[in-house]
């Protein structure tokens, strides 16, 4: 019905325009026509102004359910559309010594993979393409082996190649650590084969502190590609890789005809820059570690020993300048390791030391004022400890040793005795002082803390046999640890390897300061360290020390031997014929630089360099004071009494 | 504001300000209709045409003399106002010109940045390739002065390790004194630095089994202890 009336006032409107031609309505006649207009045009122009905003509102929605709601989806659609993201290495630190000479750093490579199915597929067709083709599958895999053979020498053989290239399998990797130039070259000849980036750890030494630095290798374990990276399994690159590893950062480029291999040049953007790892600098000294490990490795295999090990560290600030066991692996050539190459046993395996562990009675008796160097001690031949009957190592009926003399000349008896006096709760008090059955904290992986019988399970006979380094184990380092204290004044400084990091941007990050811990005084400290210095005596009679090729010439060599049996493993009981041969000595004893402790694993004591590390001591002293230029000592060491008739 | 084709009676600028002098005498006026023209009125305003007119002309006049002081300094600006298109085909033209130079220069610019990124590219490459000759030398020279590999160097040109040097120490009065006794140091492959022939203890007998230089074993005085 409205819809009648409007057309009806339609053709009248519409019939007046056509009167009127093309002049336009006067002001008047428009008055006019809206007044009369408030029917059927309106409606329909509401209707469809009503549409349009309904269109607009719906458009609206839309515009806002598209820009807010959905935006994030949306864009990353269309970037992953348009883009890709390229992962950026993040390059691995190096691992230094003191004076900055690389132990291990990371070099840039490449790894050659082939998708087997593709490539076959592909040639299949092009054989049907181009049947009168001599080339198919075959031949192009035989000539990839030769080339990637000649371009790669020492890598893999053109038959080792082509072996892989016959695999069933749909993808296979075909060489690894190619130089990127190389690779690029090769992938260039035979687009089939993909380039992968990866990186390399390069040794540069080879067994050259391998124990302590340990090994890293690419890791793919993680399903996410972009996480492959260089991992440390062993040593320092394990426990620290952390630092040592970085973080990978992200790239993105824009790439064309959806095709992830079409890169737009100029692009490229990073989303998060990579971190390079930070480097670490040790305070090993790998002129000095090379020189212990040779040595050592040369004196185990003179001495049919099954093993040794051997540590140099700082008088006064206790960091490691050589740490090495007489076997130990090449990183570089990791296949041939046996797990007992790749054991550091100078941190991981605990031993009964023997007589090195009388300094502690020495200490105490000192210390607690029970004797001085020069008081004269009567020692029977034999004593009484609960059920057993202790003899020293040689017959002797009752003898009048000094202090110095019992331990210069390693009398069990005698420090028993010295030992009684002291009291048991003193003794294991020192015990804990020293660091005795703690971990040290030096800084590797493994570190064993060694083991020392808790107090409250002493029996009678413990306190026989821990004076005498039975009965108790401990590292080497700790073993170095107890003179390191008396070295540096009674202080006890707890060992350390790592000195810094040194993060990307060249800034040094010292590592925390190790504990230190006062065991005794400077005096007692002083009085000790010179006391045994008549270890190395080489007097007449019976004023001879029990390690007089420990001495040096010039300088005054404080010490101590030390022969610990060892448990046989088929007996459970001690053995008669293995023992630890160990020996820990300062150098030079009036101005302490170094303390040195080496331990011999079931040396063949028949040799004459089976049953003392003395002349160990003794080279590898000679060779401290050549490379730090060490002053000589103010003089010769003074030949005191030991055995008083 | 243009006035009407009524103008044509102006004749530039001269003209204009002749009249404009004697303008001020009528401008207290303006507004008000002149008390002897009213003979034939409009019905709406109550004027003639004619009087509309004349009223148009004067308004226009009290307009240019409005604009009369900016007349002089007008001279130099003719320059600058000759710049603006006065018609609009040459507006069309500036416009087409100016998109021509914004498209060409848009060009310019692309074609450079992808030719810089073609070099960029290059640079990279060239980079690259450098670093990695870098990363090599790098890895030769820090294997070539590792300490294994001098110390096998060394050897190789027959070289032994010096063992213990002899040292001469200066005295305060000037005397020297040799510390040590000078040695002729001998092949890596004699016999080890010399290990004494065993001394036993003077006056003791060896315990059987036991190393006689160096160190006594403990006695174990409790074997059951073992494994600890």
């Amino acid at each position: 019905m409205a819809a009648g009336g409007s057309s009806r006032r339609g053709t009248v409107a519409n019939g007046r325009t056509r009167s009127t031609g093309r002049r336009t309505y006067s002001a008047g006649t428009r008055k006019a026509a809206a007044k009369r207009g408030n029917g059927g045009t309106r409606s329909r122009f509401s209707v469809v102004r009503i549409l349009l905003v309904a269109v607009m509102v719906i458009a609206g929605l839309k515009l806002v359910q598209v820009q807010v709601f959905e935006a994030g989806d949306l864009s990353a659609a269309a970037e992953r559309q348009r883009t890709k993201t390229v992962d950026i290495p993040a390059p691995r630190g190096a691992i230094m010594d003191r004076d900055g000479a690389k132990l291990a750093f990371s070099v840039e490579t490449r790894a050659l993979s082939v998708s087997l199915k593709a490539m076959r597929k592909s040639w299949d067709e092009f054989k049907v393409k181009n049947p009168k083709s001599d080339q198919n599958f075959e031949t192009q895999v035989s000539a990839a082996a030769k080339y990637i053979a000649e371009k790669a020498p020492g890598k893999k053989t053109e038959q080792e190649l082509l072996d892989l290239f016959h695999r069933p399998d749909n993808f296979t990797y075909l060489v690894d650590g190619l130089e990127p130039s190389v690779a690029d070259d090769i992938v260039k000849k035979f687009p089939e084969l993909r380039s992968e980036q990866r990186a390399a750890r390069e040794y540069p030494g080879g067994t050259l502190a391998s124990n302590i630095v340990g090994w890293a290798a690419w890791n793919m374990d993680d399903p996410d590609v972009s996480k492959h990276n260089l991992r440390g399994r062993i040593g320092l690159e394990s426990s620290r890789d952390n630092d040592l590893a970085g973080t990978p950062g992200k790239r993105m480029v824009n790439t064309a005809q959806g095709n992830d291999n079409v890169e737009i040049p100029g692009t490229e953007r990073d989303l998060q820059p990579a971190t390079a790892g930070s480097s670490l600098e040790l305070s090993i000294d790998s002129d000095l570690q090379y020189d212990l490990q040779s040595k050592l490795a040369d004196y185990v295999a003179q001495s049919h020993a099954k093993g040794g090990s051997a540590v140099i560290l700082d008088a006064k600030t206790a960091e490691v300048y050589a740490l090495a066991n007489d076997k130990t692996f090449d990183p570089n050539d990791i296949h041939d390791a046996t797990p007992e190459m790749m054991n550091n046993k100078a941190v991981s395996s605990p031993y009964e030391l023997g007589s090195v562990n009388k300094l502690i009675t020495a200490v105490g008796a000192i210390d607690a004022g029970i004797a001085k160097p020069d008081s004269v001690i009567s020692v029977p031949g034999s004593l009484q400890v609960a059920d057993k009957v202790v003899h020293d190592a040689w017959n002797h009926g009752t003898q009048n040793f000094t202090m110095t003399g019992i331990f210069a000349k390693s009398s069990n008896i005698g420090t028993l005795l010295l030992a009684q006096q002291l009291g048991e709760d003193h003794y294991a008090d020192l015990l804990k002082r020293f660091g005795l059955g703690q971990r040290t904290g030096i800084g590797l992986p493994g570190e064993s803390p060694g083991v020392v019988p808790p107090r409250k399970q002493w029996s009678g006979t413990t306190f026989g046999n821990l004076p005498i380094g039975q009965g108790l184990s401990m590292t080497v380092v700790q073993m170095a640890g107890m003179y390191q204290a008396i070295a540096n004044g009674g202080v006890r400084v707890e060992p350390r390897i790592v000195k810094a990091k040194i993060k990307p941007d060249g800034t040094r990050v010292d590592e925390p300061a190790p504990k230190s811990y006062v065991v005794v005084g400077p005096e007692t400290a002083k009085t000790v360290v010179d006391m045994m210095r008549a270890v190395t005596q080489n007097g007449k009679g019976q004023n001879k020390g029990t390690a007089t090729t420990a001495a040096l010439e010039g300088y005054q060599i404080s010490g101590k031997t030390g022969t610990g049996q060892q448990v046989d493993p088929r007996t459970k009981a001690y053995s008669d014929h293995l023992y630890n041969i160990t020996f820990a000595g300062i150098l030079p004893a009036d101005h302490p630089r170094f303390v040195v402790a080496i331990r011999l694993d079931a040396p063949d004591t028949t040799l004459p360099v089976g049953h003392s590390a003395a002349p160990l001591f003794h080279d590898i002293a000679s060779y401290l004071t050549q490379k730090y230029n060490l002053p000589l000592s103010d003089g010769p060491t003074p030949v005191v009494p030991l055995v008083v008739n | 504001m243009t006035a009407p084709a009524r103008t044509r009676n102006r004749r530039g600028n001269g003209a204009s300000r002749q009249r404009a002098q004697s303008a001020p005498a009528v401008e207290p006026t303006e507004g008000a209709p002149p008390p002897a023209a009213a003979p034939r009125r409009n019905g709406r305003t109550g004027r003639t045409t004619a009087a509309e007119r004349a009223y148009a002309r004067r308004a226009q006049r009290a307009e240019l003399l409005q604009r009369e002081p900016s007349a002089e300094p007008a001279k130099q600006k003719t320059k600058m106002r000759l710049r603006w298109p006065s018609s609009r085909a040459s507006f069309v033209l500036m416009m087409m010109g100016l998109l021509a130079a914004g498209v060409a220069a848009t060009l310019w610019l692309s074609t450079q940045a992808i030719a810089d990124s073609y070099r960029l590219e290059q640079l990279r490459g060239i980079n690259a390739r450098q670093a990695e000759q870098a990363e090599q030398l790098q890895r030769q020279v820090t294997k070539e002065e590792s300490a294994s590999e001098l110390a096998k160097k060394a050897k190789d040109l027959g070289m032994v390790p010096g063992g213990d040097p002899a040292r001469i120490v200066v005295n305060p009065d000037g005397s020297t004194t040799v510390v040590g006794e000078p040695k002729k140091a001998h092949a890596a492959n004699t016999a080890p630095p010399a290990a004494p022939p065993v001394a036993p203890v003077e006056g003791t007998q060896p315990i059987q089994g036991a190393p006689v230089e160096g160190d006594q074993p403990a006695v174990p005085v409790e074997p059951e202890t073992a494994g600890q």
